[in-house]
């Protein structure tokens, strides 16, 4: 048992050299027995590795500590202390490579150091004068620095914010959440979406306004951590100016939309043009010559139905005659052109003319043409009315009746007639030369009759016809009668005038005005002889009465003598021839006297006045002798009263009276009868009697002078009575008129002018009768 | 030639046959014993104004009447008119105007002048005497003549 335990103990020896030297204690060896056992060997073979060891590990040592020195002069490097440099053992060993390259690396550090320090002043400065925001953050989003342009963005100062939380003084509310989960994110997984992206966010100020900032943040390693350097513009104005580009964008597309609102509106109104068009429109494949579209003006005209029209070719519209040119011609008609006047065929085969304009175009993607054709069958009915009218003009403006020109605002005449051209002499080379004026032609003192024609065809578009003169090429002058017109609607005078040649009416004229000078001569000279001849006519009644009535005096006077102082010495028979001398010397006396009362009537004034009729009668009947009155049985009816010349009225009623007692004074009932009745509304008077009457036949000789229609044996007379009385019913504007039959007596009507005679108002008072003495 | 009787019609009258029928007529009514005709109307002048061959007559004794024609030759009826009321000593005395005609334009001037009284001479002879007689009956005796003033004295 002895033996045993020994070498457990040996064992247990060497298993704690073992663990020892795990443990890296190299330091203690194994006792070896003599024995020289199995044991021994191990140990002694483990001493041994002790003793490599050891010296192993007194290497390895000596290189840690040159290890460690290195790293010393790392640590120093990282804590950028590049002071000092490593050591050499000089051995040329890996570590001192190592070192020398440690050592370079210190010194190309220094280098870089110093030239960092340039570039950190730099940065500094661009820090600190950046005009954007920059934010230096932790990665627990603390901020590390602030520089300027933040304080000058967001208000606050660096010392305020250094230390607190960027996206409590930064961010609103909504941002804060997802700003710190990204943080997370890019510290969990490298990743950020926004990192190295420029996004656009809303941002808070220190008083509280909030402005729209560009913020790129850029994430950077510093020792083991991370730190975030975020950029913040101020976008607030930019974006304004974005929003009103925005706005801009805005409006513009809505301008747009309206613009095409327009052209589509445009296009309906095309369209609608196309359509309403009151001409007829269509359009034409320019190939086939089938139509591709029409409007309803077309249809109507041309009497299609819109499905009927649409199946037809351009062809089917023209007579057969007319297609030959059409075809000839219709090939190529680019742009826009007249093709001139066409003969259409309606469905119903009435053929019309038309003027068509076409029009090349694209009409769904085929060369198309739209057609506007437009109806002048009337136009050309009315064209050949208006050239047979023109006709009719030329022919009228060629007559050798009227002189016609034309003329133009500056009173050129622009146009003449062959007739006006003899009237002032120009010849029409001059007319064409444009040298004949109106003013020319006008004599000065007419100038004012043109100015006051002007303004009446200003006015009026014509002038009332008025007499002038022309002056002629060779100086002469021409009477004219003109009358002139606008044929100009515009303002601008231009007009025609006619003109007559009235020298031929002028010459009359004066031939008519020299006649009546000469006439009203002749007839003053025939006044002045016709007052000689009343003169004489009057000294003739004087001498009428003087010279005859005298020697009648005489003849009568001496007759008589002779009968008283010689009638016992006279038989019978010279008795009676002395008588009946007397008898005709009285009788040419009484003829004597009432040719002159009869002259007298002609020559006197009427003169007037109210007469109360039935009282004039009656004086009348008073006045007359009882022996001419007899036994006749006189009514005088109401006469009432007029308005006449008492003389002449009282001459007249007085004749008439006689005439009626006269002629019935052979009756052994005599009768008379003075009244008035009215007849047609007329006053009209009338003496009746139932005498002797007359014959009707000879009743045109009635109221001559000296016409009797009785002898004078059987009743007295010359002849002149009635005359009288016929000639002052006359000249009182009356009639008289008389009934009668042979021996049953007569009716003599009259009537009288009245007051309103124009003869009374020539009276005058010189028209007074002297009184006269019998 | 001087009379014992003043004159009491004086007849101017160039006409001898109306003037005979005038006296006729006045002698049938006794009324022409004082009457003298004249001839023509100078001589009536003469007389009237007692002057030429009737120098010697009183003025102041004037003739109760003229009877006085119009148609006269040399001085007429309406001039020997005109001289008697154109004068003082003679316009008194009365003028009877007689005229064939009574178309005669001078009746006018007669009345204008004051003639007294105017005159037809009717054609036929018995109604020429009946004038002539009234009229003288009238003049001589019904008319009363207006006093002869003494002042009336003859011009030279």
């Amino acid at each position: 048992m002895t033996g045993r335990s020994d070498s457990h103990k040996r064992l247990t020896d060497i298993l704690a050299t073992l663990n020892r030297f795990a443990r890296g204690e190299y330091d203690e060896r194994l006792s070896l027995s003599d024995g020289k056992d199995d044991i021994d060997v191990i140990s002694s073979a483990l001493n041994e590795l002790g003793d490599a060891l050891n010296k192993r590990y007194q290497d390895v040592f000596k290189k840690e500590q040159r290890i460690n020195h290195l790293l010393d002069i790392l640590l120093r490097y990282t804590l950028l202390d590049f002071s000092k440099r490593a050591t050499t053992e000089g051995g040329g060993d890996e570590i001192d490579a190592l070192a020398a390259g440690l050592n370079a690396m210190g010194e190309e550090v220094i280098y870089h150091m110093n030239r960092l320090e340039d570039s950190q002043a730099q940065i500094h400065a661009i820090f600190k004068n950046a005009p954007d925001a920059v934010v230096l953050i932790d990665c627990n989003d603390k901020i590390m620095r602030w520089n300027p342009a933040a304080s000058r963005i967001f208000g606050w100062q660096e010392d305020e914010v250094t230390g607190k939380f960027l996206h409590t003084i930064l961010l609103p509310h909504e941002y804060r959440e997802k700003h710190l989960m990204g943080i997370q994110r890019f510290l969990t997984t490298g990743e950020g979406r926004i990192l190295n992206k420029t996004v656009e966010m809303p941002a808070l100020c220190k008083n509280s306004s909030q402005i729209q900032v560009e913020l790129t943040i850029s994430p950077a390693r510093l020792n083991d951590d991370y730190l975030f350097i975020g950029f913040l513009r101020d976008i607030t104005e930019r974006k304004r100016f974005q929003e009103r580009i925005l706005h801009l964008n805005a409006t513009l597309e809505e301008r747009v939309l309206e613009r095409t609102e327009q052209v589509k509106a445009s296009e309906r109104k095309y369209r609608h043009l196309f359509e309403n068009n009151p001409m007829p429109l269509w359009v034409m494949d320019v190939k086939t010559l089938q139509f591709l579209d029409v409007n309803e003006s077309a249809l109507e005209h041309y009497g299609y139905s819109r499905e009927e029209f649409l199946t037809m070719t351009s062809l089917d519209l023209r007579p057969e005659d007319e297609r030959a040119r059409y075809l000839e011609l219709s090939r190529s008609l680019p742009g826009t052109q007249n093709t001139g006047v066409w003969k259409h065929r309606k469905k119903d085969g009435t053929v019309i003319f038309s003027e068509v304009i076409a029009h090349e175009m694209d009409f769904e993607g085929k060369t198309a043409r739209l057609v506007l054709a437009h109806d002048v069958t009337e136009e050309r009915k009315a064209r050949k009315a208006l050239e047979l009218s023109e006709a009719r003009f030329r022919r009228v403006f060629d007559s050798k009746m009227t002189g016609f020109f034309f003329w133009d605002e500056d009173g050129t005449i622009t146009d003449a007639n062959d007739l006006f051209l003899d009237m002032v002499g120009y010849t029409r080379s001059e007319l064409t030369g444009r040298r004949l004026n109106l003013n020319g032609i006008t004599p000065p003192e007419y100038a004012e009759a043109q100015i006051l024609a002007l303004e009446q065809i200003r006015a009026n578009g014509v002038c009332e016809p008025f007499e002038k003169e022309y002056v002629r090429r060779d100086g002469t002058r021409i009477p004219v009668l003109i009358g002139a017109a606008n044929i100009d609607n515009s303002l601008r005078i231009k007009g025609v005038t006619c003109v007559m040649d009235i020298s031929q009416r002028k010459k009359m004229e004066e031939e008519i005005m020299q006649l009546n000078r000469d006439l009203e001569v002749r007839v003053n000279e025939r006044t002045r002889a016709l007052l000689e001849a009343n003169r004489d006519l009057e000294s003739f009644s004087y001498s009428v009465s003087h010279d005859l009535r005298a020697p009648l005096r005489a003849i009568h006077g001496y007759s008589q003598m002779l009968t008283e102082d010689y009638e016992p010495k006279l038989d019978n028979e010279g008795i009676r021839l002395l008588n009946a001398v007397k008898y005709n010397a009285r009788r040419m006396g009484q003829l004597v006297d009432d040719l002159l009362s009869f002259s007298r009537l002609g020559k006197r004034t009427l003169s007037g006045s109210d007469i109360d009729v039935t009282g004039m009668v009656n004086d009348i009947l008073q006045d007359i002798s009882d022996s001419e009155k007899k036994r006749t049985k006189i009514t005088v009816h109401s006469l009432g009263r007029v308005f006449a010349d008492l003389t002449l009225l009282r001459q007249a009623f007085q004749n008439l009276i006689s005439n009626a007692l006269k002629y019935s004074s052979k009756k052994d009932q005599p009768e008379v009868e003075i009244g008035q009745i009215m007849l047609e509304a007329v006053p009209t008077y009338y003496i009746k009697d139932n005498g002797a009457g007359f014959d009707m036949a000879y009743y045109p000789k009635l109221f001559g002078v000296f016409q009797r229609l009785h002898g004078q044996e059987e009743f007295d007379g010359t002849g002149v009575g009635l005359a009288i009385v016929q000639r002052i019913i006359q000249r009182h504007g009356g009639n008289i008129w008389a009934e009668s039959k042979v021996g049953e007596g007569a009716v003599f009507y009259f009537t009288l002018g009245g007051r309103d005679d124009a003869r009374f108002r020539a009276s005058d008072a010189a028209s007074a009768e002297l009184p006269v003495i019998n | 030639m001087i009379r014992e009787n003043p004159v009491e019609i004086l007849l101017v009258e160039d006409n001898m046959s109306d003037a005979e029928l005038t006296i006729r007529a006045l002698k049938k009514k006794n009324l022409a014993n004082n009457l003298i005709h004249l001839k023509n109307g100078a001589e009536a002048l003469d007389f009237i104004f007692s002057q030429g061959e009737y120098s010697s007559r009183d003025i102041n004794k004037p003739p109760k009447v003229i009877l006085l024609d119009l148609k006269m030759p040399k001085i007429n009826g309406l001039e020997v008119l005109a001289r008697i009321k154109g004068d003082e000593r003679t316009k008194m005395i009365p003028v009877v105007v007689l005229t064939s005609s009574r178309e005669d334009p001078d009746i006018e001037a007669c009345y204008r002048l004051g003639v007294n009284s105017y005159i037809v001479k009717p054609v036929e002879f018995d109604n020429f005497l009946k004038a002539v007689s009234e009229l003288g009956l009238y003049w001589l005796l019904l008319n009363q003549a207006p006093l002869q003033h003494s002042t009336v004295k003859q011009n030279g």
